[in-house]
């Protein structure tokens, strides 16, 4: 068989993927989900008859019918018992509240955004269960729906759940002393900053099949999700099963970027229906459903003001940001809490004080999306500091230059919590070297410039750090087979990120074996008892990291035994294609030797136990800090508002490269989604909390025409906090690209006095501010 | 309603009673198991439906089985055999030209009627085909080297 | 997202078209390329009880010169009309904005009269046989009639197409090398819906005059709109700058542009002058 470049590709390439809604079962029947027209409302009335006679029809459920048969779903354990907990103990209660909303898998009464789930029917087919999904009856009285997340706090809004107001969040951070920075202040400015609401869209959308057990109460669900064993525990909770009877399988899985990273409804309900009616149910998401049920994300409002000295020094920043999060935030406090975790970014920042107020509001859920709150939070700062060095006088770059923290100064301490409960601690990078490299890179296009008599040019950077690689921990099991081949099973779970290739390298590489003998298995509750899961720029360090210790056990074991029982120094003793002796290879051991050895058959098994394999669950202390910096080249059609990216330069540090080729890749698709988000990503809504563009015409994801070709650096500066001394860079090439887009248009504006302050950098923004 | 059609899917007759309203990407994942082609939003935007009815490039989501009658229809499961994967396969594989796979088969597709032209296609033309796919996760950079080696290779 | 059930026709006869369309009335909807009509199929905004296929009806297919005029057929493919070597000599402006149509995976399979009789307000082609001047050959059962392109869109997503008749051909008279095209297009990426677009047919004396200019938009009101400048308007000019400054800033005054999510009306108001005054500057002739 001939070898591709990675071992996803020959399945994915010959239309052999196994994608969820790929998977055929014998008398599996289809799940349509009837939704909410309405966006804030109550049911009144529905009637399902017509639909339950409809042909093919297995039945119908709402709210009301299951909900004494399945509870509604609290908290997500990702959000509540490990980061909250940890964050609120380390800043003190007085920091400030959060409320967690408890979630009908089926609306009962109210509905809260256009797009919730009222029903579901289940029918012999696809066609069927729409046909009846359509002659479902459902009359909503509607009531004032919250839509602009500034009003929501005020006291004359109507509220979407029983609190006081709409208030889900409110917490302050901070440290050193901001009124006196403010007060020395020489030059300031203040802005209202706004990253826009957007939608994940990866190409292939939610879906989940549920297989029963024949005569148990167990079933095997199959989901297109990051988090397979979150999505098991919240299965098991909800339907009371036993630990032992569900198993939750990621197949091939068609990007997540967080739209799959929380447990849903559907998964819940799905398994339900499959142990109610004793067959697999299929469930595959449309892309309108995506739009209006699948998380949205970013979505904040920054007031923000920085200060500095007289000699463009930062001397503190002050930022009070709402997040709209729609009618609930799943993961609660973890997108803001990032925002203001990286808002000081990259600089010396003495002071900061930061206040995040989440506010509920209707529309659909919102949740982390690639880069989890540090876009947001690169684009406030980014701009502001543009903004204020262009009023001072300084140039953009110098003033970048100055504020940045240099090399001799990591590790360096920010003097607020990480999301974790830990110090903030950037443990490694070179920050300067990566801007110095992206001036040089960049400077390079200059003289290559073409463009139209309407058209003027500019050209921004932003510079980002990155926490990655966050716990609490990742597994990995491994073990070798009778023949001397590998199975190494991991908690984490590709999206596209080519674990199978990665992953097998690394243990291939740390048992000295040919990587064609090591097979990854990710994403399945079965193959790991436990698992976190992929998301957060977290997998290549924490699952990475748990591999190669799991490696290392296996060999120090065999290290031990054939020491002992060859009676040779550890150090004479090498791992090549198996065990040898150095100097002597005549004396060696196959891996099949070896686990035949370590068989109950074996000579080692008696002294050093049975079967070579090893577990190991990565815990990494706290995050370990990746960083970069961007700078595009744009033009802007002064006439039309349009922008073309003229060249983009990234220059990175993620560590040491497991494989250079998945890092540029993730670069520069990272690039492509922030080339989205910039200039025609957004989610719009209407004054009665109608969604007006959940489709892909009217929400622009960006062609081959609008990505550009990244010209990336990286440079390599080893991470203190794992044993490979990595840091993840999966949302990377996201995160500074509005701000350095927005900076590189404002730039090109300069003269008529446009200052790009949100997201998407529209043609109807543009034309706006020009128009002014 | 259905129709009686009979068709050439992959070089191989198909005769087969479709329902009137299925489409051909159902028609083909769901009763033919040629789960290879995707469907990435059932309206003619995203590419990931993509196949060659008669040659040419058509989204198989905006096609109705019925009118597939006496047509010759291709799926990226027909572009390897025993042999393995073809040229343009492999060299999609070696530039990066896919991550997540999920709108890999629809691509292909379209490369595939791009090789057929019996002049080269211009870069112009190239763009233009990777255009009508979008592409989540690679950034397209991978795809657009993927199309060069292809083409180039085939001269 | 599957589309309600309905019965599918492919009649082999004009006799068999003109028969079901009768049985079916209101409840049949045309089925050309499909690449409009199956998409709002697919989203169940359009649920018709029957679709009938003109795929076997070589009637309403094909390119062809006939005599001074250029006949394009309803059924010929958006690929088949920009790569047509006729087409592309003769009305190298109609090769061009049917190449600006989506991406070439819809224009494999769109067609020429579909998106005529779709009619949408942001397509091309229902500007650009307004712009030419096209004759429009309409049949049903009772036979043909003839209507200017210029009389055939009423309304956002309305024709002057009846129930039972069919878009059967679209004439062109041959162009002569006095005029000069232009074709210009505002859309937020590529294959997007355009936010305003001109198609423009000027006239040229031999002394370099003006003599007229037909400018027809799409994406700027809810169906396309026609400008004509005749030597009243334009005087004794030639094409350059002031003239085009005038006849940007006198459509730009007089047109009614649509308020959507894209653009207020204003900007769009704004972007007929951009689009009139850079499908000007194109000067496009035929070979």
């Amino acid at each position: 068989m001939i070898e591709l470049a990675r071992r996803e590709d020959y399945r994915l390439l010959t239309g052999r993927g196994q994608f969820v809604d790929d998977l055929r079962f014998h008398g599996e029947v289809h799940a349509r989900f009837i939704r909410s027209t309405v966006a804030h409302g109550v049911i009144r009335k529905m009637d399902a008859s017509d639909a339950i006679l409809s042909q093919g029809v297995l039945g119908f459920w709402s709210g009301r019918d299951i909900k004494s048969l399945i509870p509604p779903i609290g908290q997500s354990k990702a959000d509540g018992g490990v980061f909250q907990d940890p964050l609120f103990r380390a800043l003190g209660k007085e920091a400030g509240f959060i409320r967690h909303v408890e979630r009908r898998l089926l609306a009962e009464d109210k509905v809260r955004h256009v797009g919730e789930a009222v029903g579901v029917v289940v029918a012999e087919n696809a066609y069927l269960a729409e046909d009846a999904a359509a002659l479902v009856d459902v009359e909503i009285d509607e009531l004032p729906a919250v839509v602009d997340p500034i009003a929501a706090c005020l006291p004359t809004s109507a509220l979407l759940y029983d609190w006081p107001n709409n208030l889900c969040l409110d917490l302050r951070v901070g440290t050193g002393n901001i009124e006196s920075a403010f007060a020395q202040a020489q030059f300031s400015a203040r802005r209202i900053i706004h990253s826009g609401r957007v939608s994940c869209v990866p190409m292939e959308t939610r879906g989940v099949v549920a297989v029963p057990e024949i005569g148990r109460r167990a079933v095997t669900i199959y989901s297109s999700t990051q988090i397979p064993h979150m999505v098991k525990d919240l299965i098991v909770e909800s339907l009371r099963l036993d630990a032992s009877a569900v198993r939750v399988v990621a197949p091939d899985v068609g990007g997540g970027f967080g739209a799959k990273a929380i447990p849903y409804e559907e998964e819940v309900m799905i398994a339900w229906l499959s142990l109610k009616l004793g067959r697999p149910v299929r469930w595959f998401e449309d892309r309108f459903e995506h739009f209006v049920s699948s998380i949205n994300s970013r979505d904040q409002v920054h007031d923000i003001e920085i200060a500095l000295d007289v000699d463009g020094k930062i001397l503190g920043v002050r930022d009070t940001f709402v997040s709209d999060v729609g009618c609930f935030s799943p993961l609660g406090v973890v997108q803001p809490y990032n925002t203001a975790a990286h808002l000081a970014g990259c600089y010396r920042v003495p002071a900061l004080d930061l206040h995040m107020l989440s506010v509920v509001t209707n529309k659909p859920p919102l949740s982390p999306y690639r880069g989890a709150g540090r876009p947001e939070a690169v684009f406030a700062m980014e701009r502001i500091l543009d903004i204020v060095a262009r009023e001072a006088g300084f140039d953009p770059f110098e003033i970048r230059q100055k504020n940045i923290i240099r090399k001799d100064e990591i590790p360096y301490k920010v003097g607020i919590p990480y999301r974790d409960g830990n110090p903030i601690i950037y443990d490694t990078g070179d920050f300067a070297a990566c801007l110095d490299k992206a001036i040089e890179i960049s400077s390079e296009f200059a003289t290559k410039i073409i463009k139209s008599s309407s058209e003027v040019i500019g050209r921004g950077v932003a510079c980002y750090v990155e926490g990655t690689g966050i716990g609490p921990f990742e597994s990995a099991e491994i073990a070798v087979k009778e023949d001397g081949t590998i199975i190494a099973a991991t908690g984490a779970c590709s999206q596209g990120q080519s674990h199978e290739t990665v992953f097998a390298k690394l243990v291939a590489e740390r048992l000295g074996i040919e990587i064609s003998k090591v097979k990854v298995i990710g994403g399945d509750t079965d193959a790991t008892q436990y698992g976190w899961g992929t998301l957060a720029s977290r997998s290549a360090v924490v699952a990475g990291s748990s591999l190669q210790n799991a490696c290392d056990k296996i060999v120090d074991r065999v290290r031990r035994a054939v020491s002992r029982l060859w009676e040779v120094d550890e150090s004479d003793i090498e791992f090549v294609n198996g065990v040898r002796i150095k100097g002597t290879p005549s004396r060696s051991l196959s891996w099949a030797q070896l686990s035949y050895e370590f068989s109950p058959h074996g000579q080692f098994s008696q002294e050093f136990g049975v079967g070579l394999s090893a577990s190991d669950h990565f815990k990494p202390g706290t995050v370990t800090f990746a960083n970069g910096a961007h700078i595009a080249t744009v033009a802007v059609d002064i006439e039309t508002g349009l922008v073309r990216i003229l060249d983009y330069v990234v220059v990175h540090d993620c560590g040491p490269l497991l494989d250079e080729n998945v890092v540029r890749g993730q670069i520069q698709g990272g690039v492509a989604q922030g080339v989205g988000a910039a200039l025609y990503e957004e989610l719009m809504f209407d004054e009665s909390g109608q969604p007006l563009n959940p489709n892909l015409v009217d929400y622009i994801i960006p062609t081959r025409a609008e990505v550009p070709e990244v010209r990336m650096a990286h440079i390599e500066t080893r991470s203190p906090g794992n044993p490979l001394g990595i840091k993840g860079v999966g949302e990377a090439g996201t995160i500074p690209v509005p701000a350095a887009i927005s900076n590189a248009i404002s730039d090109a504006l300069a003269t008529k006095n446009v200052e790009i302050l949100r997201t998407p950098a529209s043609p109807k923004y543009i034309l706006g501010l020009l128009a002014n | 309603m259905s129709k009686k059609i009979s068709f050439l899917l992959n070089k191989k007759v198909i005769e087969i009673k479709v329902a009137d309203q299925m489409l051909l990407v159902d028609l083909l994942r769901e009763e033919l198991h040629l789960t290879g082609t995707h469907v990435g939003c059932a309206y003619g935007v995203c590419g990931a439906c993509t196949v060659l009815i008669d040659g040419v490039a058509i989204r198989s989501c905006l096609t109705f089985a019925p009118q597939i009658d006496g047509a010759e229809v291709e799926t990226v499961e027909g572009l390897s055999g025993d042999e393995g994967p073809s040229p343009i396969q492999i060299a999609m594989s070696e530039c990066r030209g896919l991550q997540c796979g999920f709108c890999t088969p629809g691509l292909l597709m379209s490369l595939v009627e791009l090789t057929r032209r019996a002049d080269k296609p211009s870069d112009h033309e190239i763009d233009d085909a990777i255009e009508g796919h979008l592409c989540r996760c690679t950034g397209y950079t991978g795809i657009v080297d993927s199309f060069k080696k292809a083409l180039g290779d085939k001269l | 997202m599957r589309p309600a059930p309905f019965e599918y026709f492919a009649p082999r006869s004009t006799d068999e078209l003109w028969s079901v369309l009768d049985k079916f009335g209101d409840e049949a909807k045309i089925l050309a390329g499909g690449q409009s009509l199956v998409a709002l199929m697919n989203l169940r905004f359009v649920t018709p009880e029957a679709l009938v296929d003109l795929k076997y009806l070589p009637h309403f297919s094909g390119i062809s010169r006939q005599g001074s005029t250029i006949r394009i057929g309803a059924t010929a493919t958006q690929r088949s009309v920009e790569t047509d070597e006729t087409i592309k000599h003769q009305l190298p402006i109609v090769a061009l904005a049917t190449r600006s149509i989506g991406h070439p995976q819809i224009r494999n399979r769109g067609t020429f009269g579909g998106s005529l009789a779709h009619a949408d307000p942001s397509s091309e082609l229902p500007a650009v046989v307004m712009a030419l001047d096209c004759t429009l050959v309409l049949e049903s059962k009772v036979g043909e009639r003839i209507v200017r392109a210029t009389d055939f869109f009423t309304g956002p997503y309305t024709t002057v197409l009846q129930a039972g008749e069919v878009l059967k051909e679209v004439f062109f008279s041959s162009p002569s090398s006095s005029t000069q095209y232009g074709f210009y297009e505002i859309a937020r990426c590529s294959g997007a819906f355009a936010m305003a677009g001109a198609i423009s047919a000027t006239r040229v004396s031999d002394g370099g005059f003006v003599e007229s200019i037909r400018i027809a938009l799409f994406g700027v009101g809810s169906k396309p709109i026609l400008f004509v400048f005749d030597k009243e308007i334009l005087g004794m000019q030639i094409l350059g700058p002031e003239l085009i400054s005038l006849v940007s800033q006198i459509v730009r005054d007089k047109v009614e542009p649509l308020h959507d999510m894209q653009v207020t009306s204003d900007q769009r108001r704004h972007y007929s002058a951009v689009v009139v005054s850079r499908a000007l500057q194109m000067g496009l002739v035929s070979q």
